[in-house]
Order: C-alpha cells, then sequence, then structure tokens
C-alpha cells in the first residue's frame, strides 16, 4: 500500500506551537531543507535553548510533566487524535521543545503505512509569528494536546514532501532508521557515515536529527524522528534520552489505540454476526415450528375439508329449492354461510402450510400492482371506496414471481378494503428505496394500534371478526421468500400503510 | 339452466372422487346442468368407465394417493378420443405433482361449485365444438 503523509498544522486562532497554519499561508514560503543552516532570526532569541529546555522540562520538575503528558497519551484510544498528541508533545514548549517531528508508521512488514504525520514550522518567519503568538496565549501542555481530540488536520506541502522523502528511504533494504528500529534511539551528527545517514539528513534538510523507534511488544509500530531545523541548537544526548522515553511512552499508547480500534472493529463483526444468528435461529425454530403446525394444520384442513364441502354444497341445494319466505331457508342459508367462512379459513391454512416455489420471472412490479388492484376494483367499489393508483412508470424491472407477489398484495388490499366499512380511499403505488422494490398501500381506515403493528404478520393474531387471520401472515411469508420483508405503519390520524420490498440486487441475481 | 346447448348430444362427464358424499353432490349438481354423468371412486373404476363408454370431461380430485393413480390417468388420458380434465384441487396455486396429467383446468374444491360448474361448461362447449 502505498503511505499517505499527512501535515498536521493548525487552524487559525488554534495555537497549538510551532506549526504551520495553511489559513495563513506565507507568501514565499522558505523551502525547509534551504532554511537549514540560516542563523536564527534576532527575533528568535526569546526561545530558549531547546536542548536546555528539555533538561528544565524534565530535570527537576521533569518526570511530573512526562508523567503528565504520558497520561494524557495513555486516556485517549482514537489513534488519529494520540498521532496528532505524539507530534505535539514532541515540540510543544512545555513538552520535548523540537523544532520539527516527524512520525513515520510501518507496517508488520516495516514497510511505510498510511497515516503517517509532520509537524512543524515551513520557515523561521512562521516559527516567529506562531511561537509569539503561543508565549502570549500561555496555553498549557494538556489543553495543546486535549486540542488534538478536535483539531483537524490540514496539509503542509513542505512537510508533506519529507514525509514522502524519508517513507521511501525507509523502503530501502538498510539504512540508519530501519536500524533504529532494533538499535534504539538514533542521534545523528554531521559527518556521520552510517548507511543512509546523510540521505536522511539531506530529506530533512538538516545536519543533525535524533530518531527513535517506536515499538511496542516487540513490534515495530514506527519511528519518529526530529530536529531543530529552526533554531539549529544542537540535540545533546540527553535531549535522545527523554525522547526514547517518551518514544517507548508513545508507541505502548498507539499499540493501545490500535488494539483498542481492532477490539471495536471486532466486537462490531462479533455483534452482526450474533445478530445474523439469532436471527437465523429465530427462522430456523419458527420454520420448525410452522413445519410441525403446517403438516398438522394441512393434515386437518384436508380431512375437514371434504365433509365441509358435502355440507356445504348440499345445504346451498336445499336452499335453492326452498321458498325464500320458507323460515328453513334462513337456516340454510346461516349454514351455507358458515360453511363458507369455513373454508375460507381453510383454505389459508392449507396455502400457510403449503411449501412454497418460487417462479422467478422478469418483470414490472408497477403491473403486479396495477393487476392486483383490477382484481379488487369491483368488491371496493361496492364497498364505496375509490382507488387511487400512483404507478412509477421509471422503476427497474425485477425478478419475482408475480403470481404470488399478486396473492399477497390482493390480500392486503382486501385487508384494506375491511378496515374502511364506512368507504374511504384505497392508495397503492410502487417507488424504489434504498435497493428494494417498493409496492406499497394505504387505506383511510382507523388504522393499527402500534402494539399490533408487530402482532398481525403472526398467524391467527386477528382483529376483525371474519378473516382467517392468515392474510397478514401468507404476505408476509411470501415477501420472505423473496428475501424482501413487508412493514406496516399507522398513521398518527388513523390509516394504514404497508410497504412490500423485493430487493433489487437480489431480484436482479437470480 | 346454464348447462349444454338443448338439442346437441349430451355431454358425457366422469367424476373421479373417493368421498361417497361429495359424489353424491357432484353427480346431483351435474345432472341438474343436463350433463350424463358417471361416478368412479377411484382410479380403477374410471378407467372401467373409460372402457365402457368414454367420457368428454373428467372432473378428478387431487387427492389420488400413490404414483400408480397418477401413471393410470396419464393412460387414461393418453388414449384416443382422450377426455378433457378438471382437476379440483384444495390450494390454488402451484400444484408442480400434477403437472404431468396438463389439466384443462384448475378448480379450488369448494361447496360452491359455481366454478366447477363454468368451468366444465367451458370443456364441454370445446369438446361439442370440435
Amino acid at each position: 500500500m502505498r503511505a499517505r503523509a499527512t501535515t498536521l498544522t493548525l487552524r487559525r486562532s488554534s495555537p497549538i506551537l510551532a506549526l504551520v497554519s495553511v489559513n495563513q499561508p506565507q507568501e514565499n514560503p522558505i523551502p525547509v531543507e534551504k532554511g537549514i543552516g540560516m542563523t536564527p532570526a534576532d527575533n528568535l532569541e526569546a526561545r530558549p535553548d531547546p536542548s536546555q529546555a528539555a533538561l528544565v522540562s524534565f530535570g527537576p520538575a521533569g518526570p511530573k510533566l512526562l508523567n503528565t503528558i504520558v497520561d494524557i497519551l495513555n486516556s485517549n484510544l482514537d489513534l488519529d487524535a494520540l498521532l496528532r498528541m505524539i507530534l505535539v508533545g514532541l515540540t510543544a514548549g512545555e513538552g520535548l521543545r523540537f523544532n520539527r517531528g516527524f512520525l513515520l508508521l510501518l507496517d508488520e512488514h516495516g514497510h511505510p503505512h498510511e497515516g503517517s504525520l509532520a509537524i512543524g514550522p515551513a520557515s523561521a518567519e512562521e516559527a516567529e509569528r506562531i511561537w509569539r503568538q503561543l508565549d502570549t496565549q500561555g496555553q498549557s501542555i494538556e489543553d495543546l494536546m486535549m486540542r488534538c481530540l478536535r483539531e483537524g488536520i490540514d496539509q503542509s506541502p513542505t512537510l508533506t514532501s519529507i514525509l514522502r522523502r524519508l517513507e521511501r528511504l525507509v523502503c530501502g533494504a538498510d539504512n540508519v532508521l530501519v536500524r533504529s528500529l532494533h538499535d534504539g534511539v538514533l542521534l545523528l551528527h554531521p559527518g556521520d557515515t552510517r548507511q543512509g545517514a546523510e540521505a536522511v539528513a539531506r530529506a530533512l534538510g538538516v545536519s543533525s536529527f535524533a530518531a527513535a523507534p517506536l515499538v511496542a511488544r516487540g513490534l515495530p509500530l514506527g519511528i519518529l524522528l526530529a530536529d531543530n531545523a529552526i533554531t539549529g541548537a544542537p540535540i545533546t544526548s540527553s535531549d535522545t534520552e527523554v525522547l526514547r522515553l517518551f518514544a517507548s511512552h508513545a508507541a505502548a499508547a498507539i499499540d493501545r489505540a490500535r488494539l483498542h480500534t481492532h477490539l471495536g472493529r471486532e466486537r462490531l463483526a462479533l455483534q452482526a454476526a450474533q445478530k445474523h444468528l439469532d436471527e437465523t435461529r429465530r427462522r430456523v425454530l419458527q420454520l420448525q415450528r410452522l413445519s410441525v403446525i403446517g403438516e398438522m394444520a394441512a393434515r386437518l384442513a384436508h380431512e375437514i375439508r371434504n365433509p365441509l364441502v358435502a355440507i356445504g354444497g348440499f345445504a346451498r341445494r336445499c336452499a335453492s329449492v326452498t321458498d325464500a319466505a320458507d323460515p328453513r331457508r334462513r337456516y340454510l342459508d346461516t349454514i351455507v354461510g358458515e360453511v363458507n367462512r369455513l373454508e375460507e379459513i381453510l383454505r389459508s391454512v392449507l396455502e400457510y402450510a403449503r411449501p412454497i416455489q418460487l417462479r422467478l420471472r422478469r418483470g414490472s412490479i408497477s403491473d403486479v400492482v396495477a393487476e392486483s388492484v383490477e382484481q379488487i376494483r369491483a368488491e371496493a367499489e361496492e364497498a364505496g371506496i375509490r382507488i387511487d393508483l400512483r404507478l412509477d412508470d421509471d422503476l427497474p424491472p425485477g425478478n419475482f414471481d408475480a403470481d404470488l407477489l399478486k396473492e399477497a398484495l390482493v390480500n392486503l388490499l382486501r385487508n384494506g378494503i375491511q378496515a374502511m366499512p364506512e368507504g374511504g380511499t384505497l392508495s397503492a403505488g410502487t417507488a424504489s428505496d434504498h435497493g428494494f422494490l417498493e409496492a406499497w398501500i394505504t387505506d383511510t381506515g382507523p388504522g393499527i394500534p402500534e402494539a399490533a403493528l408487530e402482532e398481525i404478520f403472526t398467524p391467527f393474531y386477528t382483529t376483525k371478526t371474519s378473516g382467517s387471520g392468515l392474510g397478514l401472515p401468507i404476505a408476509a411469508q411470501i415477501l420472505r421468500e423473496h428475501h424482501g420483508f413487508i412493514r406496516a405503519e399507522s398513521g398518527s390520524a388513523g390509516g394504514a400503510t404497508f410497504r412490500l420490498r423485493v430487493p433489487i440486487e437480489t431480484s436482479e441475481a437470480r | 339452466m346454464s348447462g349444454p346447448a338443448r338439442g346437441s348430444p349430451a355431454v358425457k362427464l366422469l367424476v373421479v372422487e373417493d368421498q361417497e358424499a361429495l359424489r353424491h353432490l357432484y353427480a346431483e349438481e351435474l345432472l341438474s346442468e343436463g350433463y350424463v354423468v358417471r361416478t368412479a371412486q377411484d382410479v380403477g373404476a374410471a378407467e372401467q368407465v373409460f372402457d365402457e363408454d368414454p367420457p368428454d370431461v373428467i372432473v378428478l380430485d387431487i387427492r389420488l394417493g400413490d404414483g400408480r393413480a397418477i401413471d393410470t390417468m396419464s393412460r387414461i388420458l393418453s388414449r384416443r378420443r382422450a377426455p378433457r380434465l378438471v382437476l379440483n384441487t384444495a390450494v390454488a396455486v402451484h400444484r408442480d405433482d400434477l403437472q404431468a396429467l396438463s389439466p384443462d383446468a384448475y378448480v379450488v374444491k369448494s361447496s360452491d361449485l359455481t366454478e366447477l360448474k363454468s368451468a366444465v361448461r367451458a370443456l364441454a362447449l370445446r369438446r361439442s365444438s370440435r
């Protein structure tokens, strides 16, 4: 993977420390490599010598301050913010006080890894302005580091190009930087003849720099480089000792943050897998239950159906030869009516219990809705119900079993008609949403109680006095077979909406 | 009367149904529609009826039991002057096992025989127009 380097700079009025602010672009920015060796401007004198500062910071009061920095690093598990904090700690006035810091991230093979960062002013003028600003504001190291949690990252071309060069050097088989991963902290002075030393110094544009390996649990995580490119102050062995200490804490914090991120991802994946497993288990249990119930119900329904057909059939024959005024005619009509109702229940049970075999064909969901509506139009008109059809003709075609979808839609449309005994409007339409083709049906009936919205798809749950209690479960079963679903919604002012969705990609893939 | 047209030779029906009460019901209803109706309680009896006097239309209940019954029905249906076939079934959609019989019509079994009668009528008309 090609490494991507980012350079941390501050946004306007965010004076972390010696950073480049891209919101205050420099005119004629001085490339760092050219800036090296410059005599620090007089107005930089206010800034103490970095090596002395390190001694001061980590001398008598030192451990406390290092502890503070380490505590902040350890308390943060956001990897990106942590990397910024490390660089702030490396360069802050109350920190290690280097002019610039570079954090090269490495993968497990020691190759540059995405996310490398750099911090530091691009020129003496830039440094002067920012350091002066920081002095005036007098923010503590805690404040500066905590700002990293919310500060954004801007690109500074100069530091980015240095990072890129350093990454290329690290890719080389053998050089001082790679070796520092094993040998520990590296302090390079002018005239160092170790392999690659000169190239690193040239990339940084300095004659001296310090590098410390970021190693945790024996694994190289990266390399921390620091220099004093602006002030040209020498780097002492005391500086490198503090750098070594700091780098070991920083590596532990990076390792912890990475583990945390990794664990977070694992946890999410585990949660998703668990959810999937629960859903599958629920489905298997339901299928087992349905298969037992279904088998029983089908057997029972078959056994009951024939005598029922005979009872109803002969009652009809009797009724047809009985005078309408004869009181026996009323008895016969009652028998016929009740037999009809029982037959309707049996038919639903048999339909629900049957194994569904999908016959997928390419087709238009709008056509299916239109045909379903035609099938119930007469019933609706008889019940004083107006039909409002809103089909989207630009939908992609789907692959579905049109007969079964129509069966589900007709079930729901009849449901809508029955929900409006006083008449009303039955609307039906089509749409596509988030990878699904949708057929929807809305009535202007009383709506569905919130608590019943899930239950209505359970077999034999019904709030109606007529019907089998299987119309909605059958519809839901049909949609499930299509890897789709039905959702019921109830409007606050009454009215129920059913959305039947089949996935576009599934329907296209089949 | 909504059965076959007056004056034309009576259309002959064969009802294959294992339930006696239903055979009785279908026979009465279809007789009153003007057809000549014979009944059989299984496919063996149906084959016998077919040998004696081939019907024009067979009304068949789907519960034929084993595969032999379907074989026998297929044999009957593949004869010369094969009758039209109405399947009286329990469920409206997808009857794969009976596809082999290539029925001319499906009717969902019901105490309301209107659907069955209109299916028979449609097939009888096609029969007499041959």
